[in-house]
């Protein structure tokens, strides 16, 4: 770096604090010819003195001697640090205190000068100090102002859906200030809402801006009636063709510098009716009033901003009975992952947290932007009452080979979504979960292979309830339960013993499909 | 697994080092029927087949039916079966199942 010349750039205060007259007479006589504005001080507390009384006017560097009869020259560094952190230091010391200095020194870099001081080695220190001085101003600036983004993006995510009590619920932890992450509301009619959920390639300021920008086109765009489709459309183009087209590299056609992926849920609560376009997003999770979840789309589609013929999926559904619908970014998949967790259950947690006002320890050391949006599609005038998803999973025939890693799984997730749990409610629910998993792998899948058992985990809060639900694609068979619990207990035959544990454990079993699907409640209420 | 015989050789104990789940019920198989057809435990004069449960924190359905197998076989010798069991959860599973009929459950 090329020290400054200071008499450029108007005059830079440098406060000068020595005991002896000598030196700093010396000191500031060189510096002031040089074009600095030298101020001088004889000691810790004159020093402290004269910065107090020029904070208005802030000094570019300070050079000060080490010892000094009201204190040391490190005392007043660290006094300094807390006024300004930004503010470079030169120690001046003599033959053997700069080890001593170096050792004590907690509050950062600083230069050192022998003393007795060379004129030119001083100029030089000072013209560099104050460089770092301005270096350490200008990113502090810069800091500021992506803490302000971000505030701004806090904002602008937490006001909106609370002007919609009990519809739409987030959570949002961004890995740094600002980030790409967004979520709008529309109102698109009396009980018509549309809810935009988008996750911007990137955690920096450059996708916190394409983020706003994605925000200003969809809020115009949905204003003047255009469907949300044909939004997704545009701004894949743009995406394409003005954004990465404006790059200045000659193969900026096929360069891909920012993505979007976004999902919207066009929610009628009127007509009871739900509707999702999804371009890149993790596939949303809808669950009805009565606990079945389903994936809003079969498919994974790829973001805006990839290729011209944009594969925006749909995905539409009756919400009749209300249900919710979830959808996060991919950031809590991969959190979820490595806590060996369902993104459900993570999810439940996320969002009770932030009711709570609580930040979650795990989340320090997350290293994704981590977006969670449940939606409430209950109708007006139907009570609350669904049964909100904790675990919904689907497996093929491989998996009953791992079914201690799934059941770990389950009691990790549960634990996750709901810490108070019971633990003989839990060993009841995995036991009879293992029981109906490896049942339904067995006869289910056996014999097709190719189609998936689903497990179900959802919870009512307002009776304590968890249901878990399983479906295998089998053709199930008769059971006769009076007739195999007796010859399970009188001629110890060795098999149906899980169906009646089954059977026996939960609050409530239902079979159906002779037994292909099977439905167990547990009451959480502590006897 | 391990197992020890009484001084008077009446009580057989097969210590189960934890779960009796499907993952590890047919090499715990393997390792108890090994023992109980072993030809100095064959030929003991043993009356009482005490299965130390005392680590398992689940047993399911497998591990159920591997229970159900050794309890038949100390039947063919007259033999009775006790569990000593430690987790409320796996006794009540016992129970619901009506093993706590063929076998005497004692909480340890």
């Amino acid at each position: 770096m090329t020290p400054e010349n200071p008499a450029s750039n108007g005059a830079k205060r440098v406060l000068v604090v020595d005991d002896d007259a000598g030196i700093r007479l010396l000191i500031s006589h060189h510096l002031k010819k040089k074009g600095y504005d030298a101020v001088v001080a004889a000691g810790v507390s004159e020093a402290q003195s004269l910065f107090n009384l020029n904070s208005e006017t802030r000094f570019d560097a300070v050079v000060t001697d080490y010892l000094m009869p009201d204190g040391t020259g490190l005392d007043l560094l660290e006094w300094i640090k807390q006024k300004d952190a930004t503010l470079a230091a030169i120690f001046v010391t003599a033959v053997g205190e700069r080890d001593l200095v170096k050792k004590s020194l907690r509050t950062g870099a600083c230069d050192f000068l022998d003393k007795p001081v060379q004129i030119q080695l001083l100029l030089q220190a000072v013209a560099q100090a104050i460089d770092r001085t301005h270096r350490q101003r200008e990113l502090q600036d810069a800091e500021s102002s992506v803490q302000e983004v971000g505030k701004l993006q806090q904002f602008l995510l937490g006001t909106n859906p609370a002007s919609l009590p009990g519809t739409v619920e987030i959570c949002w932890h961004p890995k740094h200030a600002a980030g790409g992450d967004l979520v709008n509301v529309f109102h698109l009619g009396p009980e018509r809402l549309l809810v935009v959920v988008a996750d911007v390639s990137g955690h920096d300021l450059k996708a916190g801006f394409i983020s706003a920008f994605f925000q200003g086109v969809v809020r115009g765009m949905i204003e003047n009636g255009t469907p949300i489709n044909q939004v997704f459309s545009y701004f894949n183009r743009f995406l394409i063709r003005e954004w990465s087209g404006s790059q200045t590299d000659r193969t900026s056609q096929y360069d891909v510098s920012a993505s979007v992926s976004v999902c919207a849920f066009d929610i009628d609560l009127s007509a009871r009716h739900l509707a999702v376009w999804n371009s890149g997003f993790p596939i949303p999770i809808f669950t009805d009033c009565n606990g079945k979840s389903k994936r809003c789309g079969e498919t994974a589609s790829h973001p805006l901003g990839w290729f011209d013929d944009e594969a925006t999926t749909f995905f539409d559904q009756r919400i009749d009975c209300g249900g919710y619908a979830y959808a996060w970014t991919d950031g809590l998949e991969d959190l979820a992952g490595e806590m060996g967790v369902s993104p459900l259950s993570l999810s439940e947690n996320l969002l009770r947290a932030k009711r709570d006002g609580i930040t979650p320890s795990f989340l320090k050391d997350c290293g994704d932007d981590i977006l969670v949006v449940r939606l409430n599609l209950a109708p007006k005038g139907v009570a609350a009452g669904s049964f909100k998803p904790l675990l919904f999973e689907e497996y093929f025939s491989p998996h009953g080979l791992q079914i201690d890693r799934l059941q770990s799984n389950w009691e990790k997730s549960l634990q996750t979504a709901l810490p108070g749990m019971p633990e003989s409610k839990m060993f009841d629910l995995l036991l009879c979960s293992r029981e109906a998993v490896i049942n339904g792998i067995k006869y289910g899948c056996g014999a097709n292979p190719s189609q998936p058992c689903s497990y179900e985990v959802t919870y009512q809060p307002e009776s304590n309830l968890l249901r878990v639900t399983i479906n295998d694609p089998g053709l199930g068979h008769d059971f006769d339960w009076a007739g195999h619990e007796k010859a399970a207990e009188e001629e110890l035959t060795d098999s149906h013993r899980g169906l009646i544990l089954m059977n026996r454990l939960p609050d409530f079993t239902k079979f159906e499909r002779d037994g292909a699907s099977v439905t167990m409640d547990f009451n959480l209420k502590q006897p | 697994m391990k197992h020890t015989l009484d001084l008077q050789g009446k009580t057989l104990t097969l210590v189960v080092p934890g779960d009796v789940i499907s993952t590890n019920a047919d090499s715990l198989r393997k390792e108890a029927f090994g023992i109980l057809d072993s030809e100095v435990i064959a030929r003991a004069d043993w009356q009482t087949l005490q299965l130390d449960l005392r680590a398992a924190n689940m047993i399911d359905s497998m591990g159920l039916n591997l229970l159900v197998s050794i309890i038949k076989l100390a039947r063919t010798r007259n033999s009775k079966v006790v569990g000593l069991i430690t987790n409320p959860n796996v006794q009540r599973a016992l129970c619901f199942t009506r093993l706590n009929t063929q076998m005497e459950l004692i909480a340890a």
